[in-house]
């Protein structure tokens, strides 16, 4: 201990808890169920990071985000439930420009780039509203010498040029809401 | 080789939630979460409040761990905690509330430089921490009080610990150094503590 100020006239001397000491007493007393939350957080990130890992094994493929991530989850043994509770997701198939975020954030984590995120989104917002044919045109499309992903925007190009008003409307409320992931 | 710290070696639970081992992401959760609570209750949160947003942080800052380079000075603990007081920041700032910034001497101290503490339950023994638990509950109220609200709750000014006691900042002052004495006091007598116990001033 060192005087540190004048009370009075009289030194005041000034102490420091030990950082061991501080650490064994919140260790005494950490509430075993916050124990336990943290441990389920730190497993709820364990299998996002599967979800990832097995997404870096694959090509891009035109199909909707919610076969992505159910299919990603089925390889990697991952129960999807808490991972899209922790993203706030309620709806997997169907974008809204209230979920659409969401949905980006589930996609970037898992590791899709924002183009790809964009045209999961739009595939997905395709198919919801009933124009299954997405992939197929896509696939149509990668015969010549379109990558992946350009023949999937060049497929849903030509199918949200037949939609009416009203989709046109969400789908751009929904693109809005995907800045980046 | 890695920082260490009793034997939590950070680089290397680094490099093991990198290469997505199962051990290292609960190892994460036991090593850090209990200071970011801390942390947020130092800033004033309701307890539950603070477990909330502290296992959000440690599944956030799990996620973030692949964005880690070492190079970037500071090294793992360093920058976990600094990631974790940027989340609290935009946790402030969407929730409309400010919360106080916790950057006081022992908090820089602490927790920018690898090894000088923070984390390190896991180099606790269990007989310490009863020791320590039991010298904790043989000091009075009044010395359990301040040294909560000083060293367990991270108030960072002692014109705010003497306003929350009701007494001066010298008072506070000597009644804290008083109580830290008893405390060390207990401590040093007991066997199953074997570290030198210092109080000295930060």
């Amino acid at each position: 201990m060192v005087d540190n100020e004048q009370e009075g006239g009289i030194p005041v001397k000034e102490s420091a808890m030990p950082v061991w000491v501080r650490n064994a007493l919140e260790a005494s007393r950490v509430p075993a169920e916050f124990r336990q939350r943290c441990h389920e957080a730190a497993m709820l990130a364990f299998d996002i990071a599967r979800l990832r890992a097995e997404r870096e094994r694959l090509r891009f493929a035109v199909v909707p985000l919610a076969e992505w991530v159910r299919g990603l989850a089925e390889m990697a043994s991952v129960s999807l439930a808490p991972v899209l509770a922790w993203f706030g997701i309620a709806d997997l198939e169907t974008p809204t420009p209230v979920s659409a975020g969401r949905l980006a954030r589930l996609a970037g984590e898992i590791g899709f780039s924002l183009r790809e995120v964009r045209n999961l989104l739009r595939l997905s917002f395709a198919a919801a509203s009933g124009y299954v044919s997405a992939p197929l045109l896509a696939a149509r499309r990668g015969e010549t010498s379109l990558g992946e992903l350009d023949a999937c925007e060049a497929a849903l190009d030509e199918i949200e040029a037949r939609y009416p008003d009203h989709l046109r409307a969400e789908l751009g409320a929904i693109l809005r809401e995907v800045r980046e992931v | 080789m890695g920082q260490r710290l009793g034997c939590v070696d950070y680089e290397d639970l680094a490099a093991r939630i990198k290469a997505e081992e199962q051990r290292a992401f609960a190892d994460f959760a036991r090593l850090f979460a209990p200071s970011f609570r801390r942390h947020l209750l130092g800033c004033s949160m309701p307890p539950f409040e603070a477990s909330d947003l502290a296992a959000t942080f440690v599944t956030d800052i799990l996620l973030r761990v692949s964005q880690y380079n070492r190079m970037e000075g500071g090294g793992f603990q360093a920058w976990v905690y600094q990631s974790m007081r940027n989340m609290a920041t935009d946790w402030g700032r969407k929730q409309q509330r400010t919360l106080p910034t916790v950057a006081s001497d022992r908090d820089s101290s602490e927790w920018a430089d690898p090894g000088s503490g923070g984390a390190t339950e896991s180099s606790l023994d269990p007989e310490e921490i009863a020791a320590v638990r039991e010298a904790w509950e043989q000091l009075t109220d009044t010395d359990r009080e301040i040294l909560e609200i000083r060293d367990l709750r991270y108030k960072p000014k002692w014109s705010e610990i003497a306003g929350e006691l009701g007494i001066g900042e010298g008072a506070a002052r000597v009644r804290h150094t008083r109580a830290m004495q008893r405390l060390a006091e207990i401590l040093q007598a007991d066997p199953r503590i074997q570290r030198e116990i210092s109080i000295e001033v930060r």
